[in-house]
């Protein structure tokens, strides 16, 4: 029966359910993301199992091998496709590859050490890795007709048994008594199993790799459970350089298709996240000061009327889609860039001249008329106007005079490689998107500044700007710096601008010429075809989540110095 | 405190020992009164006394601010307003209040005075029609709007706005009626209406009213309580209080030395 | 010199030009794209050029001038549509069988044949050529199908059959008057046509309809949730830490990127949830996924979590701005807070609701990263709401404009096509966004003056 008392309570009880469950909505994507990506930090490790009938498909013995390559000196390896190595027990190797079908000798040389332990080729790959008599792994790829040297994988143990292939870019060592697991890429040590001292006869590893057998011989044999989910991320590549086979040095590589020689997709954040850092640092750049520099004049200079004008343009300007600006970015913005790079120059270093200038000359000529010296008007319009279109004029004439006609050549001839795409573009298309964010609440928080405050230093005979500068700048100081940091959490997240006017590819550095390419790039443009539960897909979450923590602390951030600067204007 | 009043007398509401905290702040301390029925008591005292708070604890809309919290017992004909099994909007329909700015809806003025009807399920358009007429009628307005029950009432002026609030509020035909300083917003010659207005209604009404208006405590109330700082000073017959008052801070308020 | 740089003179100037390029840019970027877009549709006049110097003349549409500042001279050369009509063998050579072609002043013939005939047929080729007199070319061929004969840059006259037609004009001898017809079919066939010939013509109808019909499934996830946690957060939360921490998740959920909200999407509402649905409801057609994959669903349902904190803000704004008055009012009248807020707030505060989804949606419309992720695809076979039971199909994949921008933009074969198209369709989302802003605008104007009335 609903009476008014229990319409009353459904309602409360309604009302106060949706309004938890805004907190839970954000709690389950902090959650979420967090739990999928927990996976990836899971250590490999190596659990008993009960014994399983079905055999093993691949098996190694161990005894055999040491007695071959003890015997005659000289040992066979196979990648299990198309690479072989015949190793001797002095270090010189005959390294041969199949083409159309024959074995052909690729490469033949000596190996850097003079006697080695155990030898073994990894199954898919053109990594060798050799264990001397010093519990160091040497590695070594084949890179065309070359080797080339990898950082050692230090052992723990200096006698090795042997050494037994896992993947592309783990293997195990066994040493008397215990077995190692490597990650052979990263040097790491994945995990270890500790066995009995019983000598092993033989390592045998199912299909899929995710278990193996130990036998020792006279029936006595034991399963085992290899736990290793992502491989590709357990080294650490995550955020450490690596060298990768078929590189030259080590390197931060985002590479996620697979390469035909390639195991393992490479997936170092370090690119992304400088990219980044990078496209909002160009925007910040671009966009903190004029958007600064606007909202103050809006706030203190212009009359409520042309105040409310601005405001409402700036909240239109805001809600402009990003995609249209990403495509005016790259199809008129870069172009033109690329046509007009010393126009562009020019123009940044002579409209504020230019400006400058004027405002010497209005101000001396307004002082010989005993006149006010503010609020300039229509020959602020003028002088930036005539400021843009002496830079048209005259970049040409420089760009002669400096560059012998083109500064791109000239920049390519210094070695500066130009990309169309680069980081400027990003810099005044994303700027032009942040713009009016920063505006809006730096203009809230100057304009909301006391009357009380600002009369008082204003009767005391300042300038307005004097008052600007003395008195309500830093007292707005803390909304200031929570508009700049709201713009750079929304540079940070922006995405279509990014997609469209970066080119996309993984860089290092802040070089202003070149592209790059961003966390939210990646996240859009990967994720469809990234398999489900794949160590690329739950990186791809981890980028969400890192960016979901950074823009997190920015807007906590934020509202907190908001929440200090209503405060402290409540008080005044 | 120092009252002198006939021990006989009836009562509607009566305050007993009633104390109220908002936040750590008391804001009524002790208060002891008796209103009594189908009379107009008026509460005075200067600014920040205590007395709107006193006049909104008789109905309890005090517990719709934040953290605020009370001791002490209001009894509403003999019965304690503040146990937990109150119907507290019950108690509203029976205890009325009026407040200081008319607060009209923006509906019509019909929608106004039956606002409060409809919420006690009052269907039936011609008994609606009926108690509407009969509480526009009752604040003098009837004539006045009985061409435009339908128009927004925030087309009214502010004098009819207010008379149509009390109507709102004497439409659900209350025991007693709060009225928070109800001419303080008015030009004199809607304050003399109201005024007027509140004299008739003691005969169907127990009216209690927050004024800071001297003259127009002695001119409508029978009793005035005076507060001050939280604590009630004096309370009396308002004949008694103007003319010989037993407190020296009675004096000095009303004479206008302070407040 | 002092005194001008310690009284300020120089930073006034430098903000107020600020403020007049921030706002410059704006209005060049928004004529900009209202100038290119209709330049779409209008039907400019035809030109004559030659390849060759004995070469014959073939007709064209001037795209634009292009400066080539590749050697030390500035070299100004034309970009020239030649339009769909080409085929192989009647190319003059393989390097010249684009549809574009870049000319020298002087290839350009100064005469505009009258007879110039712009043909778009409805697989979305777009045709010029010379228009013959049918009677002369029946003469010689004797047979009278109906159509339209037409030389092309080849040397024999072609039938076009009538029905492969969609509208043909002549532009050259159109008045101004025509012209301004041709232009409005021209728009309203844009809008109401679907894409055709890999998205690079016809119209844009599948978008802006997958557009809308996301944007109310959005709005109608949204709106109850948002207005009644707004209700909550202003009229029933306590002063205490809890509410403090609804209030900030809701200030970071407004500041979550949205493309980090299209994965959470993907990965929880569409792989999560939707696969779980698959499972219970739909496992006879398991492994091929109904819920399991992106689509208009879970589009809606990602939009709505993204907009959710604009439209509490909204609401929030508004019941905050309602006189307390209002509230004591309705409880001194013995009403219930349930009654108070549904009877009284709530109307009041409607508009500030409204406005709150009117930003929501004009969000929606204009997001596109979370989008590709959740549903949105190049060229979706069935609109999402269809005759067919049930109706609306949920689960289906639609077209967005956003994305339709992005993709004709960037993936499509012919760039210079794509480029006059995408500034049309850049300014029809652009129009639908800023009318939808300038709504919520006068809208929030409105109800500021009328609560100062009420107050």
């Amino acid at each position: 029966m609903w009476t008014r008392q229990s319409r009353d309570c459904f309602s409360r009880w309604l009302v106060t359910l949706v309004g938890y469950s805004v907190l839970l909505a954000f709690a389950i994507i902090f959650v979420f993301l967090v739990w999928q990506v927990w996976p990836l930090f899971q250590p490999a490790s190596i659990s008993a199992q009960s014994a399983a009938e079905s055999s093993m498909p691949y098996s190694y013995q161990v005894e055999a091998q040491r007695r071959q390559s003890g015997s005659s000196g000289l040992l066979w390896l196979d990648n299990g496709l198309d690479e072989r190595v015949q190793l001797h027990a002095d270090g010189r190797f005959r390294w041969y590859q199949r083409l159309d079908g024959d074995w052909q000798l690729s490469l033949q040389g000596q190996l850097a050490l003079s006697s080695w332990q155990a030898a073994v080729l990894l199954p898919g790959s053109r990594t060798l890795l050799v264990a001397d008599q010093e519990a160091l792994v040497h590695s070594w790829f084949r890179l065309h007709q070359q080797l080339i040297d990898r950082p050692g994988i230090p052992l723990h143990q200096s006698e090795v048994l042997a050494l037994i292939p896992l993947s592309a870019d783990t293997f195990f060592s066994l040493h008397p008594e215990v077995l190692h697991w490597h990650h052979a890429t990263t040097g790491k040590r994945l995990t270890e199993l500790r066995l009995s001292d019983q000598p092993l006869q033989q390592l045998q590893l199912s299909a899929d790799r995710q278990r193996m057998r130990l036998d020792w011989g006279a029936g006595q044999s034991k399963d085992y459970q290899l736990h290793w989910q992502h491989p590709a991320v357990a080294g650490g590549q995550l955020w450490s350089k690596v060298h990768y086979e078929g590189r030259r040095e080590a390197a931060y590589v985002w590479q996620t298709a697979a390469a035909a020689d390639d195991s393992s997709p490479r997936l170092s954040l370090v690119p992304l996240t400088s990219g980044t850092l990078k496209a909002a640092a160009y925007a910040m750049l671009f966009a903190t000061p004029l958007a600064i520099l606007a909202a103050v004049f809006t706030a203190f200079y212009l009359p409520e009327r042309w105040r409310h004008r601005a405001r409402a343009t700036m909240e239109m300007l805001e809600s402009m889609p990003t995609v249209i600006l990403g495509f005016i970015a790259a199809f008129l913005l870069a172009p033109w860039l690329e046509q007009q790079l010393m126009l562009f120059f020019v123009l940044l270093v002579l409209v504020p001249a230019v400006l400058l200038v004027c405002s010497g000359l209005w101000f001396h000529w307004r002082q010989r008329q005993q006149k006010q010296a503010e609020q300039p008007g229509a020959v602020l319009v003028l002088s930036l106007v005539a400021g843009i279109l002496t830079a048209f004029m005259l970049a040409p004439v420089l760009e002669h005079a400096w560059f012998d006609g083109s500064l791109l050549l000239w920049l390519a001839g210094q070695g500066i490689d130009y990309q169309q795409r680069n980081a400027l573009i990003i810099g005044m298309a994303m700027g032009l998107a942040v713009i009016p964010s920063i505006f809006s609440l730096t203009e809230e928080v100057v304009f909301q500044v006391p009357a009380s405050l600002t009369q008082g230093v204003l009767a005391l005979g300042a300038s307005r700007w004097q008052t600007l500068s003395s008195m309500v700048l830093p007292v707005a100081a803390p909304g200031i710096l929570a508009a700049i940091l709201l713009g750079l959490g929304r540079a940070l997240g922006e995405t279509m601008i990014l997609i469209m006017a970066t080119g996309n590819t993984p860089l290092l550095g802040f070089d202003p010429f070149e592209g790059m390419r961003t966390l939210t790039a990646s996240l859009a443009l990967e994720m469809p075809e990234a398999a489900v539960g794949s160590s690329h897909f739950k990186v791809l979450l981890l980028a969400a989540l890192l960016l979901l923590v950074l823009t997190f602390l920015i807007n906590t951030l934020v509202s907190l110095l908001r929440l200090r600067i209503r405060q402290r204007y409540q008080q005044l | 405190m120092q009252t002198a009043m006939p021990t006989t007398m009836q009562t509607k509401v009566a305050i007993r020992d009633f104390s109220l905290w908002f936040q750590h702040q008391q804001v009524l301390d002790s208060i002891e009164l008796t209103i009594p029925p189908n009379q107009v008591t008026a509460l005075i005292g200067p600014s920040g006394c205590g007395k709107s708070s006193l006049l909104r604890a008789m109905n309890r809309m005090n517990e719709l601010m934040i953290d605020c919290r009370n001791q002490g017992q209001v009894l509403l004909d003999g019965q304690n307003i503040y146990q937990p099994e109150t119907d507290v909007a019950r108690l509203r329909c029976r205890v009325g209040m009026v407040f200081q700015k008319p607060n009209p809806f923006p509906k019509s003025v019909y929608d106004n005075v039956a606002f409060g009807l409809r919420l006690q399920g009052e269907r039936s358009r011609r008994r609606l029609d009926e108690q509407v007429e009969s509480a526009l009628k009752q604040v003098g307005l009837w004539s006045e709007v009985k061409s435009r029950l339908h128009q927004n009432a925030l087309t009214l002026s502010t004098g009819q706005q207010q008379r149509l609030v009390i109507a709102r509020a004497i439409a659900l035909q209350p025991e007693v009626l709060l009225l928070d300083e109800p001419a303080s917003a008015l030009d004199p010659i809607s304050t003399l209406k109201v005024e007027e207005l509140i004299y008739e209604l003691k005969a169907t009404y127990t009216v209690v009213i927050v004024t800071h208006n001297m003259q127009q405590a002695a001119r409508v109330s029978d009793y005035t309580a005076f507060l001050n700082q939280g604590r009630l000073v004096e309370w009396a017959a308002t004949h008694t209080i103007f003319t010989q008052p037993a407190s020296q801070q009675t004096e000095d308020y009303i004479t206008g030395r302070f407040g | 010199m002092r005194q001008w740089w310690q009284q300020g003179s120089p930073w006034v100037w430098l903000s107020a030009s600020a403020l007049l390029l921030c706002l410059g840019l704006f209005m060049a970027l928004l004529g900009l794209i209202a100038v290119k877009g209709m330049q779409h549709f209008w039907p400019a006049p035809l030109v004559q050029f030659q390849l060759s110097e004995q070469g014959k003349p073939q007709l064209g549409r001037l795209v634009r001038q292009i400066s080539d500042r590749s050697e030390a001279a500035t070299n100004r050369l034309w970009l020239l549509d030649r339009g769909d009509g080409l085929s192989k063998e009647n190319a003059e050579s393989p390097a010249s069988s684009g549809r574009y072609l870049l000319l020298e002043a002087q290839q350009l013939l100064p005469e505009r044949p009258s007879n110039a005939v712009l043909v778009q047929l409805h697989d979305g080729r777009t045709l010029y050529g010379t228009m013959l007199d049918a009677a002369e070319v029946w003469q010689s061929q004797e047979q009278a199908e109906t159509g339209l004969w037409l030389e092309l840059a080849s040397q024999r006259p072609v039938l076009l059959p009538a029905e492969d037609i969609r509208a043909y004009w002549l532009p050259n001898q159109l008045s101004l008057w025509q012209r301004g017809v041709v232009f409005c079919q021209e728009w309203r066939h844009f809008l109401t046509a679907a894409p055709s010939q890999n998205q690079s013509a016809g119209g844009i109808f599948p978008a802006i309809f997958g557009t809308l019909v996301m944007v109310l499934l959005m709005a109608v996830l949204v709106t109850p949730f948002g207005i009644l946690a707004a209700i909550y957060l202003h009229e029933y939360a306590p002063k205490n830490w809890l509410t403090q921490l609804i209030r900030t998740s809701v200030y970071n959920l407004a500041g979550i990127p949205s493309v980090v909200m299209g994965i959470f999407g993907l990965a929880f509402f569409v792989y999560v949830l939707g696969g779980s649905l698959d499972r219970l409801f739909y496992a006879d057609q398991l492994p091929a996924p109904t819920f399991g994959t992106p689509g208009l669903f879970w589009a809606a349902l990602t939009l709505a979590l993204l907009t959710l904190p604009v439209v509490i803000v909204a609401t929030e704004e508004g019941l905050s701005r309602l006189p307390q008055a209002q509230r004591l009012g309705s409880f001194a009248l013995g009403a219930t807070q349930a009654e108070t807020i549904w009877k009284v707030v709530v109307p009041q505060a409607a508009p500030a609701m409204l406005t709150g989804l009117i930003l929501a949606i004009a969000r929606a419309a204009g997001e596109v990263a979370p989008l590709m992720l959740v549903g949105v695809v190049k060229s979706a076979p069935q609109l999402p709401v269809d005759m067919q039971f049930p109706f609306i199909h949920l689960e289906r994949k639609f077209m967005h404009l956003g994305y339709h921008l992005y993709d004709v933009g960037f993936q499509s074969p012919d760039a210079e096509v794509a480029m006059s198209l995408v500034y049309a369709i850049g300014l029809v989302l652009l129009t639908l966004i800023l009318l939808l802003n300038l709504s919520a605008f006068l809208l929030r104007q409105r109800l500021r003056r009328k609560y100062r009335l009420i107050d």
